[in-house]
Order: C-alpha cells, then structure tokens, then sequence
C-alpha cells in the first residue's frame, strides 16, 4: 500500500453517508498525484516517503477532508460552537452507535435478570453516554483546529515511537523483571494471612526462564527505543514475537493447573480449600479465555504493522537500487 | 478585554467563504480541473485549502451553477469543471451584488476615516 492508497483510505472511513465515495476520493487522488508529480519535476527526482508526507499533510487530516463533504453546517453548539461541522457526521453515528449498545445491555440484562428494566437506569444511560461524547468529540474538535500537525494518521512506519513510551514501559518492566527475579529466589508467599497462606505452585518455577526471557526482551527493545526513537520496526518486531511466544507458552501455563496453592494445606478448612480451588479456576479461565485473545489480537496488530514496516523497507531498496 | 483569534479565525471565514464561491464561478468561467483552478487562483492572488475547494465545486455542481465531466489528459483521469448556463446567469447577479457591497463598503470607509481625522 502506497502512502497515498493509506491516506485515501482514512479519508473512506469518515466519509459521510450518501455521498459518491468512490469518485470523491478519484478526485482527491487525482490532487495529490498532480501535486506530488509538479514537485518532483521541480526537484528532478522522485519524491521522498516523508516528502510525500509533507503532501498529504498540506492536504489537511483526513477527519476534517471528509467532514467537509458532510451536510453543509450541521454542528453542535451552546452558545460557541463545541462540535463543527467537520466532525459532527462521525459524532452522530458514534453517539447512536453507544446508544444502540446500551439499549441492547439494558434489553439483555431485563432479560436475564427476569424483571423489566425501569425508563430511569435506561434514560441516566443515554444522558450519560450524550454528556460524555459530547465533552470527548469537543475537545477532539479544538485539538484539531490548534494542532499544528494535521494528520494524524500517517502510517506506522514513518511515526517515532514516543520517548515516554519507552521510559514507562521500561520502567514496568523492570520492576516486574525486579519481581519475578526475587520470587525465584527468596520464593515469598503470595499471601501470609493466618487463615488462608498461599504460594505460587511449584509449575510456575518450570518457567521461570522463559518469562526472564520475555521481560529482558521487553527491557532491551524499549531500551533502544528510548534512544533510537526512529528505529519503530524494532518496537513491532519484538511484541509481535513476544505475543506469539506468549501465546504458545499460555498453553503450557494452564497446563500447571493448580497455580497458587495453600501453603500448609494440612490444616485447611473445607472452605478455605474450596476458596483456593475457585481461585485457581478463576485464574484457568482467565488463562483460557482473556490471555489467549489478548495475545492473538495484540500479535495480529504487531504482524499487521511488521509486514508495512517490511513493504516500507522493500519500497527503499527498490528506489535505491533504480537510483 | 482582548479579542480571541478563534473569533477574528471565524469572522475571516465567514468573509472569505462568499468571496470563494464567486471567485471560483469566475474562474470556471474557463474550463478547468481542481488542480488547476486551484493554481489559477492561487496565481491571481486567491490562496484556497484544497480540502476547502473540492467540497465546494461538487456543492456549487449540486446547486446546478457548474458541469463537470471526468476525461482523460496525460494518461491520467481527471473531473473537468465549467460553468453552466445557470452559473452564468448567478454569476452575474453575484458580481452585481458585489460590486454595491464593494462601493457601499468604500464610501463608509471613507466617511468614517474623514469622521476620525477631523476628531
């Protein structure tokens, strides 16, 4: 996908309702196309990725572009305008969109619960998803109108990772690395209540290397990240193996079933061993059910923007080499 | 109290957005594609966003006061606009319109500089 094809593709998505899409978006195609080929016979070379950003930028975020090609003035005001025109179309379908989920929770909990939901819990749902979208989409509307830079959809590939990201996240992870080292060694308990003690089954243990690996993978990439914020495909790189690592060894993570156990089960009471089998199936499920989707969706995300970052690469070498 | 640049930024835009419109009927007066309508006006001295022109032709096209026609040049498919019988007969009344708002905006410009000088 050429820089061009992902900025036309972002304007597509705000893209009012009725309008002729596909023509609209020939025409901006077309603009950016005679824009990009006049500065190139002006510089008597092909235009940069990054020049051809700068093109796009002027052209304006793709939020605002397609907003105006909405219903002429149609906003949100009290007084000084709150929502413009712009990006009203997608305030309105987002708020019906809440609205309908909400409506579907409350008919699906009336449901459930065997007892008609009352108009008040119902109508304190919609005031409240209206009052809070609207703050939201209002201060979107004056970040956008003061924000210098216009687009802020560019591609993964051109975008630094933000040096916070790195600093906290390297922080997490350290302390959590920090963590795990001491409980190999010193092997506390998870809890030292006199009514029900409890430790991390000796299953954990098998893998105690495997996720020191991960951490000091985590630690090293934000790391260099920190310091080379241009280097993104490093960032993508490493939570795509990280995430599908993960998903591999969550399968033999729910394998060690129990995972905390009582430190003297001897004498346990029936209730405090019932207490610790219901957490550990908690702790399955959540293993089963939460973990492997995580995993899988943030690995697909990460696959998703590595194979841009490896089009991007193979574009460069393509233009260095008919250079 | 001074005077926000939200509200002169507004007040630029309500003066401009008429003057855009007639201006582009003008220009179109000759056959041309965005790009180039766009250059056309920027050269006379008439900087207009392209994300604030295009909506603007396909409004003015709805509206019945231009044509367009996709056609191919250099290899490329482009939307031709032009003016239309209506256009013309708009136009003119608009630059009509413009012409009293110009003159009547001179004589009060006029009168009331003369008015602070003799103060």
């Amino acid at each position: 996908m050429t820089l061009s094809e992902h900025y036309l593709d972002a304007v597509r998505g705000f893209l009012p309702r009725g309008v002729p899409r596909e023509d609209i978006l020939a025409e901006i195609s077309e603009h950016l196309q005679s824009t990009i080929e006049e500065r190139e016979a002006r510089l008597g070379r092909r235009l940069t990725e990054r020049e051809q950003e700068e093109v796009l930028n002027d052209y304006g975020s793709p939020m605002i572009v397609a907003g105006r090609y909405g219903s002429g003035d149609r906003r949100l005001a009290f007084g000084g305008a709150l929502i413009g025109p712009e990006i009203f179309p997608l305030y309105v379908r987002v708020l019906i969109l809440n609205w309908c989920i909400g409506v579907a929770i409350h008919a699906v909990l009336a449901f459930a619960l065997e007892r008609p939901a009352g108009l008040w819990p119902f109508l304190s749902t919609i005031g409240c998803q209206f009052v809070g979208l609207t703050v939201v989409f209002s201060i979107i509307d004056r970040l956008q109108r003061r924000s210098k830079q216009k687009w802020y959809f560019p591609p993964a590939y051109l975008q630094p990772i933000p040096r916070w990201q790195s600093a906290s996240g390297l922080l997490v992870c350290t302390a959590m690395l920090a963590w795990w080292i001491m409980v190999g060694f010193a092997r506390p308990p998870l809890r030292d209540a006199a009514e029900m003690p409890l430790e991390f089954a000796p299953g954990w243990y098998a893998l105690y290397w495997s996720v020191i690996l991960f951490l000091a993978a985590g630690i090293v990439q934000r790391a260099v990240n920190l310091a080379r914020p241009d280097w993104n495909w490093l960032h993508y790189g490493v939570r795509l193996a990280t995430n599908a690592l993960a998903l591999v060894a969550l399968y033999f993570v729910q394998s060690q079933y129990p995972f905390i156990v009582l430190t003297d089960s001897a004498t346990a009471s029936d209730h405090t061993l019932q207490s610790v089998a219901g957490l550990n199936d908690l702790i399955w499920w959540a293993l089963v059910g939460i973990a492997p989707f995580y995993f899988l969706t943030n690995a697909a995300i990460n696959a998703w923007f590595s194979a841009q970052h490896i089009c991007y690469a193979m574009r460069q070498r393509g233009a260095r080499v008919s250079a | 109290m001074s005077v926000s640049p939200e509200v002169v930024e507004n007040l630029r835009i309500e003066l401009r957005s008429g003057c855009l419109a007639v201006a582009a009927l003008a220009q179109l007066r000759v056959e041309h594609y965005g790009y180039t309508l766009r250059k056309a006006l920027a050269d006379l001295g008439l900087d207009i966003e392209e994300s604030t022109l295009y909506p603007l032709l396909r409004r003015l096209e709805s509206q019945g006061l231009l044509l367009s026609q996709w056609r191919e040049e250099n290899k490329r498919k482009k939307r031709f606009y032009r003016l239309s019988k209506d256009g013309e007969r708009v136009l003119d009344e608009l630059l009509d319109e413009w012409d009293g708002i110009n003159k009547a905006l001179d004589r009060i410009l006029r009168r009331s500089t003369q008015k602070v000088a003799q103060r």
